[in-house]
């Protein structure tokens, strides 16, 4: 056997191996499984959500949007840090080694293949949505979770010849990025024009831009889209053309880096590096801060703040430095997503729901939980309570602003009462509080640094029951007054406020007893 | 004066730290060697108050816990511990501020001495590695802790942030400070030492000063990690 096929198969055995040592991830595995099957469970027997099934061709435009999408973020990474299928230990132990650089491309392909899939397992998770809605079989939805895989790793490779081509100058980065984002304002320019959304934007519209032929030539996306589309459908000749033109920008792939770049083990480093450090990071419980990538300093200094408040006025510096015009990058893509969630399924339940799932990630992105993953909040001698006071301080009105924000679009976008759009921001803000409670109440407990599969869960069900108190009384009042919906959210704010404060009191002392432990 | 008196920490399962005890006067330097996983940088993160532990550790008489204690305190974490997002100048008014400390030209000094002082408006995030534990140890030292606590603080350092980091040693102790300083550059801490702890497993196998003989760190470390205790 050789080298690469014995890493290959080591790496697998020993990861069915894990299973046996450390049952927790065989639990979460089961979790995951049940997870899935509840989603089948669900299944409503087939019956449409509103009577009839919305358009087939709306579903293919999302699928199409979301590839797309994976296309132009992971891709456009090539004009910075490239694109890699390896990781580091490959970069140090493999590219050193007497192994043939054809042969390592081959091996990191393959592994990156095997990762991509793995990333579109999520999308199985919308099972119950796109089976009421649109009637979707399962086989069609693994077939879009597959193809979502396929895209990311397209992407990647992509990214890598973008990086091979542009990496050596200046000059040549700015024409690719030209070209690159060229390409893709072509593409949107032509389904814009193509489906006169000027001035007239319908969804049905929208929809037809989307799903017009030329889109199929979109890189990457567009024979993605295809190829799920005909496997579906059992269409041979659009399944035929997909995989044709996925071979062949394989085979182009693996020349063009293989033989035609003699050595491109420098053209992967950076990128490979790059990930490393965020996997690090990540082992660390640092969460990666997304930052522009050229930072305004702006004001220099640190000029307020003494004792803990120095704390949350280093946060305000940090944030002022990290943001995006007013909003940080998370809560602009929440904004954004749910503004297309508001075309797309207009449905208020499922946008505020959704806006307080987003909670996870405005929470746990926020600046005082990577504070917690320094030592300086341990050691700065002051009161635990005051510095937790000051240390969550910036994520309050954070979560307001980006509450209040984030339902802007949806307002204009599905014309809600303004009452009820006052009422979900209320209620997505006051959640907020729970949340922050509950990352403090996984603190408190675990206090690792470093978070497992099975913790978020918990944290996850934390979060839960917490919520729980506000949900019930939010459906209570929905009994009474089942016509104002706005009624039953506003009653969760008071709940949630004390539920939080409630929380906040218990843990008072968690910086005194939780541990700075990066083990 | 950093006072260790039975100090157990256990992972599950895994004892880490079992027993521990060790004590460093004002004025003095000790030393804590070990080979890898012995259990020295979950020492040290007790004694710093950043873990749960059984046992007592006070810092001049104050339960590490305690806000008078954690004033005292000055750490070099193992791996550089600083924000992207501010500058090099601004880590150390940070650090003034947290322990409302004013500044009494110290932290330029100490710039200047570990060659940051043209970098001072640089943010962390463009520092190389290097130049990122020169900032983590002039923040750990600016507020002029009484007790300080280095792991492995040479890491990643160029010689002549080394060379200013042995001249640290010695004033620190000249100045009444207690020091710990955990390395496996037993090379780098020999001239400086006044006592050594050498743990294997959890546990201190071994303790000497140096008034006890005349006997290198090297030949100490490997008598006692090859051979067992010798206690």
């Amino acid at each position: 056997m050789g080298a690469l096929s014995y890493l290959f198969f080591a790496r697998l055995r020993n990861q069915v191996k894990e299973f046996v040592r450390k049952p927790s991830k065989l639990i979460m595995t089961a979790v995951f499984a049940l997870a899935i099957g509840v989603t089948l469970l669900a299944d409503s027997g087939g019956a449409p959500h509103y009577g009839s099934y919305r358009s087939i061709e709306e579903f293919y435009a999302v699928v199409a949007v979301l590839y797309g999408a994976v296309f132009v973020t992971v891709a456009k990474n090539g004009f910075s840090n490239g694109g890699s299928v390896f990781s580091m230990a490959d970069v140090n132990l493999i590219f050193v080694s007497p192994v043939k650089a054809s042969s390592a491309l081959f091996f990191g392909m393959l592994q990156q293949l095997g990762k991509s899939l793995y990333l579109g397992v999520f999308l199985l998770f919308q099972y119950t949505l796109a089976r009421e809605y649109y009637g979707i079989e399962y086989t069609t939805l693994i077939l879009v979770a597959f193809g979502y895989g396929i895209t990311a790793l397209f992407s990647q490779m992509t990214a890598t010849l973008i990086y091979m081509a542009v990496s050596s100058s200046d000059r040549k980065t700015k024409i690719g990025k030209a070209v690159f984002y060229g390409v893709v304002a072509a593409f949107i320019g032509a389904a814009v024009i193509r489906g006169g959304l000027i001035g007239d934007f319908t969804i049905e519209k929208a929809v037809y831009a989307v799903r017009s032929t030329f889109m199929y030539f979109m890189p990457v996306s567009g024979f993605v889209t295809l190829g799920v589309e005909g496997a579906a459908s059992g269409e041979v000749i659009k399944l035929i053309i997909s995989l044709g033109t996925g071979l062949a920008f394989s085979i182009a792939y693996y020349i063009l880096i293989s033989k035609a770049r003699g050595d491109y083990y420098e053209d992967v480093l950076l990128s490979a590096q790059t990930y490393f450090s965020a996997v690090t990071a990540a082992k660390e419980g640092k969460a990666a801060e997304v930052t522009p990538k050229n930072v305004r300093v702006g004001r220099e200094g640190l000029t307020r703040g003494y004792g803990a408040s120095a704390v949350s006025e280093k946060h305000k510096t940090e944030n002022r430095r990290s943001r995006v015009l007013l909003l940080d990058k998370i809560s602009l893509v929440i904004t954004a997503m749910l503004a297309l969630y508001s075309f797309i399924l207009p449905s208020v339940t499922g946008i505020f729901v959704t806006s307080v799932y987003t909670l996870t990630i405005t929470v746990a992105a926020g600046r005082w939980a990577k504070e917690l993953a320094y030592p300086y909040i341990y050691l700065i001698p002051e009161k635990p309570f005051k510095k937790l006071v000051y240390l969550i301080r910036e994520q309050i009105p954070s979560v307001i602003i980006e509450s209040i924000i984030c339902f802007i679009p949806v307002h204009f976008i599905l014309k809600t009462d303004i009452l009820l759009t006052l009422s979900m921001m209320a209620a997505r803000a006051a959640f907020g509080l729970i949340f922050i409670g509950a990352n403090l109440v996984f603190q408190r407990l675990f206090s690792s640094a470093s978070k497992t599969v099975l913790t978020i869960t918990l944290y996850m069900l934390f979060t839960a029951a917490f919520s729980m108190p506000a949900i019930i009384c939010g459906v209570l009042v929905s009994f009474f007054a089942p016509f104002n919906p706005e009624l039953s959210l506003l009653a969760t704010v008071p709940v949630n406020a004390v539920v939080s404060a409630v929380i906040l009191f218990a843990v008072r002392n968690v910086l005194q007893y939780s541990e700075y432990n990066n083990r | 004066m950093l006072s260790v008196k039975n100090v157990t920490k256990k992972y599950g399962r895994l004892l880490a730290n079992n027993n521990v005890s060790l004590e460093i006067s004002p004025g003095e330097i000790a030393v804590l060697l070990g080979p890898n996983g012995a259990g020295k940088s979950t020492l040290i993160k007790a004694v710093c108050g950043l873990l749960r532990h059984e046992g007592e550790i006070t810092l001049n008489s104050m339960n590490n816990k305690s806000l008078e204690a954690k004033s005292l305190l000055g750490y070099v974490p193992e791996l550089p511990a600083v924000y992207d997002l501010l500058t090099v100048s601004e880590h150390l008014q940070f650090i003034l501020r947290a322990y409302k400390t004013e500044d009494d030209g110290l932290a330029e000094k100490l710039l200047r001495r570990f060659e940051l002082y043209d970098k001072r408006d640089k943010l962390a995030k463009e520092l190389s590695k290097g130049m990122q534990q020169k900032l983590s140890i002039c923040c750990a030292l600016v507020h002029r802790p009484k007790v300080v606590i280095f792991d492995e603080p040479m890491v990643g350092l160029d010689p002549h942030a080394i060379k200013q980091l042995k001249e640290i040693f010695s004033e620190l102790k000249n100045e009444g400070a207690s020091v710990l300083i955990s390395t496996h550059m037993i090379d780098s801490v020999e001239d400086y030492w006044d006592s050594v702890y050498i743990m294997v497993g959890g546990q201190l196998r071994a303790h000497r000063k140096k008034s006890d003989g005349d006997f290198s760190l090297e030949e100490l470390f490997f008598s006692v990690t090859s051979e067992g205790s010798v206690r």
